[in-house]
């Protein structure tokens, strides 16, 4: 593998910037990374060589003549396969979408664009964005870097497979139950998922309107951060995209965290949870310790409110979504979206309503009695280790909803609740799989968020650990 | 306040009105979690106002923004 892959995205954008290195070069070590991981990773679903390369040649003609530069200028990136390009295939990872070409491009797909990043290909992910496993029957599972036996977790598998293999500098993924949150810790690379609201989600692929958010996955924190930095933001497209100004999260890094007060909930993360996860999540709280962070125990509002309501209106929302192909071509659509599309036509109106005007209250209540006391909440998002595909692989329809269950517990409330959370890596787990630790905030807290995993990664260097088919 | 939900009436609803078929196994997973979901729903939107709607969400996370 390429030494340039080693660096981080803001390292090697800084690279290109003062001309140490061409976008073409590190572009043709991406693709070629790519190309020596996908028959075990799986991660692309397109690699779209000959663009990139031409988009590096024009990145790095820019460089020469000095012209104004975006943040992320000759940067390649590659993306969940879900944000829309005009005129472009977009699948979804699905069968049913696998000749889809939408008419509009996705907001964030510009702001990146404008940014100066590459588009290097289209990324694996759960069909319809339906499944926190990563599988995928119709485009082949995606595989875990770490180990190929085991999930990446999902619904972003791509993106984190992608980014953790050393493909890729960043990608974006969405969030709906914990889509970016899980894949990011099962793959060792850092995930957000932002407020609802903090990012536009015009023209991308719906999953669950009141839940789907859009957020980065890199190999940092500060990464992360740049990412944030370019897509977050007000956008007429998007209704639902909060007037809020964008913090210069990348600037905010850097500074002490002494003082702030991080929580760990007393009751519903912790339970179940494995002694190799329970160490992992104790070690790091001990680093954030370390760095000056006061560690205070609390009882959370019960999260079970919030997953019981969330199944309602996910339930609901996902179902609208599929209803034609529910009724058209359920052949098409594999048993776990078919099973997660059935129980939302039976449904009343009225139940639903009841479960979105809740909704507001509950979430007023939580960040009240919440960060009221504490800046952050520290938790597992996953409280097992990673499982492997075959562990995960459902024979029935009750496997299905107890599977995404128990994956999903720790990180559905946080979307019910609309609350912006980081996954970092936090070390590894007796399978050697990694393992992940989110912090949590209040509503457009990221800065916050980000400013603790960037001094945690300052500390550590769980991000900086390669799998083992990199350096294999 | 949970009570059971009669799975041959989820298989009329969801067959009649949307034409999805379900066999009797899967109507009964499904009346059994509509059970567990309409009650919590029922429970919270008893604390509801008249004067809620959904489209607030949005501003009430903005308002809590601040600190």
């Amino acid at each position: 593998m390429s030494d340039l892959l080693k660096m981080s995205l803001s390292e090697v954008a800084a690279a290109i910037r003062r001309k140490r290195v061409s976008s073409l070069e590190v572009t043709r070590a991406c693709i070629e990374r790519a190309k020596a991981v996908q028959p075990q990773v799986n991660c692309f679903i397109a690699l779209e060589e000959e663009e990139a390369l031409r988009a590096a040649r024009a990145a790095d003609r820019a460089v020469k003549r000095h012209a104004k530069l975006g943040r992320l200028h000759g940067v390649p990136l590659a993306h969940k396969d879900m944000f829309y390009r005009a005129d472009r295939v977009c699948t979804g990872g699905s069968k049913v979408l696998q000749d889809y070409r939408p008419t509009d491009t996705a907001t964030v797909v510009h702001r990146l664009a404008s940014a100066g990043a590459l588009w290097l290909g289209r990324l694996n992910m759960s069909e319809l964005a339906a499944n926190p496993t990563g599988h995928n029957p119709f485009f082949g599972d995606c595989c875990n870097p770490w180990n190929p036996a085991h999930i990446t977790g999902g619904s972003s598998s791509g993106s984190a497979a992608c980014v953790a293999a050393r493909a890729c500098f960043g990608a974006l993924g969405s969030d709906t139950g914990g889509s970016v949150r899980l894949p990011a810790a099962a793959n060792g690379v850092v995930g957000l998922k932002p407020t609802y609201g903090r990012v536009s989600r015009h023209a991308i692929l719906p999953r669950a309107w009141s839940f789907d958010t859009v957020g980065p996955l890199a190999r940092t924190v500060r990464d992360c951060a740049r990412l944030m930095e370019v897509i977050a933001g007000a956008d007429p497209l998007d209704p639902t995209a909060g007037s809020a100004p964008v913090p210069r999260y990348e600037r905010l890094l850097g500074r002490e965290i002494r003082g702030m007060k991080i929580g760990v909930p007393r009751n519903h993360y912790y339970d179940g949870v494995t002694t190799d996860v329970y160490r992992a999540m104790q070690e790091s709280l001990a680093v954030l310790k370390f760095l000056g962070a006061r560690i205070i125990e609390l009882d959370v509002p019960d999260p079970g409110v919030a997953i019981r309501l969330a199944n309602v209106i996910g339930q609901v929302e996902s179902s609208s979504v599929c209803a034609n192909w529910m009724r058209e071509r359920p052949q098409d659509l594999s048993l776990v979206v078919r099973t997660r599309s059935e129980a939302g036509f039976a449904i009343p109106a009225v139940t639903y309503l009841e479960a979105l005007n809740a909704r507001p209250r509950i979430t007023a209540q939580f960040v009240q009695s919440v960060f009221g006391r504490i800046d952050a909440l520290h938790a597992p998002v996953m409280p097992m280790p990673v499982p492997t595909r075959a562990e995960t692989m459902p024979e029935g329809t009750a496997d299905i909803m107890t599977l995404l269950a128990a994956l999903t517990r720790n990180t559905r409330p946080f979307n019910f609740l609309g609350l912006p959370a980081l996954s970092v890596p936090a070390g590894f787990a007796d399978n050697g799989l990694p393992i992940g630790f989110q912090l949590v905030g209040r509503p457009f807290g990221e800065e916050v968020l980000l400013q603790i995993g960037d001094a945690y990664q300052r500390e550590t260097d769980w991000h900086e650990h390669e799998p083992k088919i990199v350096s294999g | 306040m949970r009570k059971s939900v009669d799975p041959a009436a989820v298989r009329r609803l969801t067959g009649q009105l949307r034409g999805i078929r379900l066999s009797q196994k899967r109507a009964e997973q499904i009346a059994a979690e509509l059970a567990r979901m309409n009650a919590a729903a029922r429970l919270e939107g008893g604390l509801n106002d008249f004067n809620d709607q959904p489209m607030n969400f949005g501003v009430v996370l903005a308002g809590l923004a601040k600190r």
